[in-house]
């Protein structure tokens, strides 16, 4: 029985146990509730949590571990992760989710856990390794980090001191990470920052970057009414994780979601309506819905008057300052062949269906959460305006930074200020990456690399390659083999990776590169309406530092000489000015203690000190200072629903001597306020005299307004016009190089932009449990196809050939693709030639023919069980790793974004006699014609270019060069190009 | 006073113990018992803290009355948990109503009372009694003293507010126990172990108190595998113990009338139903298994 009066003493007991623990930091209640979620330990037992041993099962073993937070470096998503080291060992037992990651909540996907296994994959990279042999000949040799790194330091100063700063140049894959790179490269004063973009999401950015200023989208979808992806998010891509939770939790709300794929992808699974497109026309079908929406009035009007620069459109046309009206007659009239029946004449999907989807869109109101990453926006020519035209949607329903509708990624997105941030630009323009021929290319146009070294005739002295595997990841492979083979491009390539890939079997110094959970790096994406701050730290680092040891350098609580990032280019960076006459050291001084080197606890430590908002006090608040806080937690959320932004008033004080100009741009005298956020964005010009854009009038009241030259959301994009595309200044429709016009009789389009859901790339390699899952990529084929190519069934090999050569794969016979399509995903087919060393897990073994430009990769063993310190590696029961197809497809570099259009137009026959599973046969004399036949699309810098400028100013560039080296006058006191 | 906190400390208990719940348990002065194996014997063997259990037609987890739950939780604006219906997160749901309804002044105070209101009455009060019933009888030491603390402080709730004037959504939709006469005998027997069909909550530990007084053997399986086997080995017998199990249940469910009004009332025409039916079934069976077996 219960007492009188009892329940009432209870609840006051608990409350004020409550109240007193949490007034200490502490947790008063368990974790995370297994109903919720998962179960996960309080923070207060993080250094020491019991579990019971698995393996020792049926015995009651236990064992205790400390928790320390990491984050996952596989895809981009940068989820948080928590490291169970063992106390007893200091080894690493497990990885789970961070529950204190704002953005992946506690959740991961497969790849999060997996990273166990990489760290202890018995194959991977131990010691740095120096070339013996001829490049590729798979001779190396172990050298110390102390020979390697005087070798690259001594190469880089000499080309810094004769004035060769784009003949250094640094290529990374997924970055994993914001600004310490970025920082060292303006440094350096080298414009030498290449990345992977352009093969990956830079036709979509474009898309997004020319409406709104900004490269990326950041869907609420949580909050959502009507979800569209053009793309696989519920089961991977960027940002999958944080993405796919949300989608699911606006689906449980009732919302709807849209999904255009081709195939029938896992995503496309939980569609309301799954949209199975022909590829490329994906921009007809949003601009169909779009016409539907203008012609019945559903579209906020309000919202298109006053944040559209229709009055630009106007212009440009010849009819300034004609009225809103006007723009809205020229609306209808500019969209109104785009019928329902004209899209479903492109797309093979029924007009009905189309009209549904329309309706349902139109019901969405602010509330359109849509998404594009890659998927069609990289597999077609023009697919920069499938990005353009979807954003046309949220743009016409004033769906942009609202509640349940899509916002652009820096205002959901923290970089914060690093210490001792170089002030300065490269003062010369590199060429090979930004070629005047794409002068509006988003990113670097780095997969033509090979043919613009030669075409340039250019040559660089140090080229890293960071966690990338061009080789394989990149189209044409063979022709990125001759470049880096070659001694007159490359001078010294400098593989920086964990594991072996097929760009690092040609490569001079191959350095071993620690994983998630060894390495220290910043992260923030855009995955809600906040900013977080993720920290990545190698984990038995800091797990020995809970001990009260002291470790100096990374490599002391590393696998055998592994190293982390930061600590390596800092050190590389002082012996490159060890006397600080470069001018360049100084900015890898310790701000606490001038004149000596910087320390990752300097640098981590000063940032969450000074530039993350609200961290330190929090941290204090746990008698923590930020760095503990971050070593302990793992991340910060810096905001939370940071809303319109655009909407928001220039404060009077920013005001000061304020000009309005003809289109509405405020100016003003006022110093921009003090950010703690890293200097990035788009560059605004100023006015005639000279002060800053700080927004744009409005119905009379001067307004934050979108980073683009007018302020206003680029319907119509002035830059685009005035370099050299006037007809695709607009949201439009392009067909693409696989449109049905252009496809020669018999070829068909091929897909390959796709993942395996628990693959990413060539960085999830030696992950035994995800190589076990998905470890091949058979060819989707429709049955009607099947019957009509007399391809026998699912497991037959049939011959796919390219524009450059062909390549021999297993059909898998489907309905989940279109008729008339077929699709094989980039993801496997990773090898490793004869006689070098690498990867036996996931890697056939190839002999690589060449003979002349005829080049040839033959399967001599597949996967399977090997001997290894691992006994699962003898549990290996798959020798199928797939097929690598990216070496037959040819560059298709879009002229306007510059993304390659990886669509591939594709025979596809019964395997001829002596074909074998994998084989891939390519000429890469083709891959140059195919080069030079896309090239005669481009509008170049040199024949549209106001103001004798390469690039337009305003544009983002990843390590901006200085303004003097954007005019074509530098070049010619430049010397080459 | 409103059992804010109070609620939201004993929700916990639903959930498999951790260290920290100790601390908890020392504050309420649960005493001894609350481990492991004492929770997974009471919560995963015998009775599955699920609302959907004992109000869906099924009597299984999930189905319409998740759906019905996780709609609640919406309405309230509230995203669904994943088992929305598990009595830890729906007492935690109490809570978190009772201090939006302490937090917040007029209109906005007046929603949040409504909606514990409905709360209670539309999702905990139809089966969580009867549930603790089960608890009370089956438990010992620390989740006994939680059980009664539980009902008190959910007396005391359900005492504040008028009782339902009428079923709750998942009672109206429930149908009545089968009768194998007419239905056959596992649709009967299936009805039977919904205790929203049945009004009785059938425990793998009450089938094997049958088993013990009966001197039958009782077969390892799930409950249904077992009544079979407890019915082969002797009908009448198993129908007529069941049948005095049910009556009592109906006793049990008329004593809450003055609390739970008309929830209680059909809580009781149900048991009392079943009780009858069960003793048709033992006199007909005179030996033989319920027809339509």
């Amino acid at each position: 029985m219960v007492e009188r009066g009892s329940l009432e003493r209870l609840e006051r007991v608990v409350s004020a146990a409550r109240a007193d623990a949490e007034s200490r930091g502490e947790t008063f209640y368990p974790g995370a509730s297994r109903v919720h979620l998962a179960s996960y330990p309080p923070k207060e037992r993080l250094n020491d949590w019991v579990e019971l041993d698995s393996r020792a099962w049926p015995e009651r073993v236990e064992k205790r571990y400390m928790l320390v937070p990491t984050t996952c470096f596989n895809c981009e998503s940068a989820c948080g992760l928590l490291a169970y080291v063992d106390r007893d060992t200091l080894q690493v037992r497990k990885f789970e989710g961070n529950p204190e990651h704002p953005g992946s909540r506690g959740r991961n996907c497969a790849k999060g856990p997996a990273t166990l296994n990489q760290i202890t994959d018995p194959d991977r990279i131990l010691h740095p390794l120096k070339r013996a042999g001829r490049r590729g000949e798979g001779k190396w040799e172990r050298v110390s980090w102390d020979d390697a790194l005087g070798d690259i330091a001594a190469r880089i100063r000499k080309a810094l001191e004769e004035e060769r700063h784009n003949q250094v140049m640094y290529h990374v894959g997924r970055p994993g990470e914001d600004g310490f790179t970025e920082r060292m490269l303006a440094a350096w004063g080298v414009d030498g920052h290449n990345s992977h973009t352009n093969v990956c999401s830079s036709g979509a950015r474009a898309g997004f970057h020319w409406w709104m200023g900004m490269d990326r989208p950041s869907p609420d979808h949580a909050n959502a009414r009507v979800i569209v992806l053009v793309s696989s998010h519920l089961e991977t891509g960027h940002y999958f994780n944080p993405h796919a939770q949300r989608i699911m939790e606006g689906k449980k709300k009732g919302a709807k979601l849209i999904v255009l794929d081709t195939r029938l992808s896992n995503t496309a699974t939980h569609a309301d309506h799954w949209l199975s497109p022909y590829p490329g026309s994906e921009a007809a079908i949003f601009l169909a819905v779009a016409n539907w929406m203008i012609r019945e009035g559903r579209y906020d009007r309000d919202f298109v008057r006053r944040w559209w620069n229709w009055s630009d459109f106007l212009a440009a046309r010849g009819e300034a300052g004609a009225p809103f009206e006007r723009f809205e007659e020229l609306l209808r009239d500019l969209y109104a062949e785009y019928t329902f029946e004209y899209a479903a004449s492109e797309s093979g999907i029924d007009a009905d269906e189309l009209r549904e989807v329309a309706k349902l869109i139109s019901t969405a109101g602010t509330r359109l959460a849509t998404h594009n990453w890659r998927s069609a926006s990289a597999g077609n020519l023009g697919g920069w305006q499938v990005a353009r035209t979807l954003t046309l949607l949220g743009a016409l329903l004033g769906a942009l930074a609202t509640e349940g509708g899509t916002f652009p990624n820096a205002w959901n997105k923290f970089v914060p200020k690093p210490p001792r941030l170089p002030g300065r630009h490269p003062r010369r323009w590199n060429e090979v990456q930004w070629p005047r021929e794409y002068p509006l290319a988003l990113n670097e146009m780095s997969f033509l690399m090979p043919h613009l070294m030669r075409e340039q005739d250019a040559f660089l002295e140090v080229y890293f390659t960071r966690v990338h595997n061009p080789v394989w990841t990149n189209p044409d492979g063979f022709s990125w083999i001759e470049m880096l083979s070659d001694a007159r491009r490359i001078g010294l390539h400098v593989a920086l990776t964990p594991t072996w890939n097929e760009t690092a079997y040609f490569a001079d110094y191959v350095l071993p590169m620690g994983h998630s959970s060894e390495r220290h790096d910043l992260t923030s994406y855009e995955q809600y309406d906040g900013q977080w701050l993720g920290f990545r730290q190698p984990v038995l680092r800091a797990a020995r530092e809970r001990l009260g040891e002291k470790i100096g350098d990374t490599r002391e609580a590393s696998p055998g000489d592994v190293w982390e990032e930061n600590e390596f280019w800092i050190e590389l960076t002082w012996r490159i000015d060890p006397d600080g006459t470069l001018g360049i050291r100084e900015f890898f001084e310790s701000v606490e203690r001038p004149g000596e080197k910087m320390t990752v606890d300097d640098y981590y430590g000063w940032i969450f000190e000074h530039t993350v908002p609200g961290l330190p006090e929090v941290a204090a608040r746990e008698g923590l200072s930020p760095l503990e806080y971050m070593r302990r937690y793992g991340a910060f959320e810096v905001a939370r629903k940071v809303g319109k932004v655009f909407e928001e008033r220039v404060p009077d004080d920013e005001l000061e001597d304020a000009h309005v100009d003809a289109r509405d741009r405020v100016y003003t005298r006022a110093p921009a306020p003090a950010s703690p956020q890293a200097q990035g964005g788009t560059a605004l010009e100023p006015d005639e005299d000279g002060r800053r854009r700080v927004g744009v009038r409005v119905d009379g009241e001067m307004l934050r307004g979108w980073p683009t030259p007018s302020g206003k959301l680029e319907f119509w994009s002035n830059t685009l016009a005035e370099w050299g595309w006037p007809e695709l200044a607009a949201p439009t429709y392009i067909k693409s190089h696989v449109h049905p016009s252009r496809l020669e009789p018999g070829r068909m389009p091929l897909i390959s932009t796709f993942r395996l859901p628990v693959q990413i790339h060539t960085r999830s390699a030696n992950s035994k449990w995800l190589d076990e899952i998905a470890h091949t990529n058979p060819l989707w084929i429709h049955p009607t196809d099947a019957e009509r190519l007399r391809i026998g069934g699912t497991g037959s090999l049939v011959r796919v050939t390219t524009d450059l050569g062909y390549f021999v794969v297993k059909a898998w016979i489907t309905e989940g693709i279109r008729p008339g399509v077929v699709a094989c995903s980039h993801h496997m087919g990773r090898w490793k030639p004869e006689g070098q060393p690498g990867q036996r897990l996931g890697m056939m073994t190839v002999a690589l023919g060449q003979s002349g430009s005829e080049w040839s990769l033959a399967p001599k063993r597949g996967g399977g069980p090997f001997r290894s310190e691992d006994p699962d590696t003898l549990r290996v029961w798959w020798t199928d790793v797939g097929v690598h197809q990216n070496l037959t497809h040819a560059v298709h570099p879009d002229p306007v974004s510059g993304q390659h259009c990886w669509h591939q137009a594709v025979s596809v026959a019964p395997a001829a006699p002596g074909d074998r599973h994998g084989d891939v046969s390519v000429d890469t004399d083709r891959s140059r014609a195919h080069f030079e036949g896309w090239l005669e699309l481009v509008r170049p810098a040199g024949r549209n270019s106001p103001g004798g400028m390469r690039r337009p100013w305003w544009m983002l560039r990843p390590v901006r060069p200085a303004r003097e080296a954007y005019r074509f006058q530098e070049l010619a006191a430049g010397g080459s190009r | 006073m409103t059992s804010v906190e109070l609620l939201r400390a004993l929700s916990i208990f639903v959930e498999a113990p951790k260290p920290e719940h100790a601390r908890v348990a020392g504050l309420l002065g649960l005493g001894d018992g609350i481990d492991g194996s004492a929770y997974a014997e009471l919560f995963v063997f015998q009775l599955p803290p699920y609302a959907s259990i004992y109000l869906g037609p099924e009597g299984w987890m999930g189905g319409e009355v998740r759906e019905r739950i996780a709609g609640f939780w919406r309405a309230v604006g509230r995203t669904p948990p994943a088992e929305p219906d598990h009595l830890g997160v729906l007492l935690g749901l109490y809570a978190s109503l009772g201090e939006e309804q302490g937090q917040a002044a007029g209109p906005g105070a007046a929603l949040a009372s409504e909606a514990r209101r409905a709360l209670l009455h539309e999702h905990i009060a139809p089966w969580v009694f009867a549930y603790l019933d089960h608890v009370e009888e089956l438990a010992v030491g620390g989740y006994r003293r939680w059980s009664e603390l539980l009902r008190e402080t959910l007396v005391q709730e359900a005492g504040r507010v008028e009782p339902a004037a009428v079923l709750s959504a998942h009672h109206r939709a429930a149908p009545g126990l089968a009768d194998p006469r007419a239905e056959g005998g596992p649709t009967f027997l299936e009805a039977l172990l919904a205790p929203v069909r049945s009004g009785v909550i059938l425990t793998r530990a009450a089938l094997g108190k049958v088993a013990r007084e009966l001197g039958l053997g009782l077969r390892a399986g799930e409950r249904r595998f077992a009544l079979e086997g407890l019915l082969g080995q002797d009908a009448r017998a198993t129908l007529g113990a069941l049948a005095t199990f049910a009556a009592r249940e109906e006793l049990a469910h008329r004593r809450r009338v003055g609390l739970l009004g008309e929830t209680a009332r059909f809580l009781a025409r149900r048991a009392g139903n079943t009780a009858r039916l069960l003793d048709e079934l033992a006199v007909e069976s005179a030996g033989g298994t319920p027809e339509g077996r």
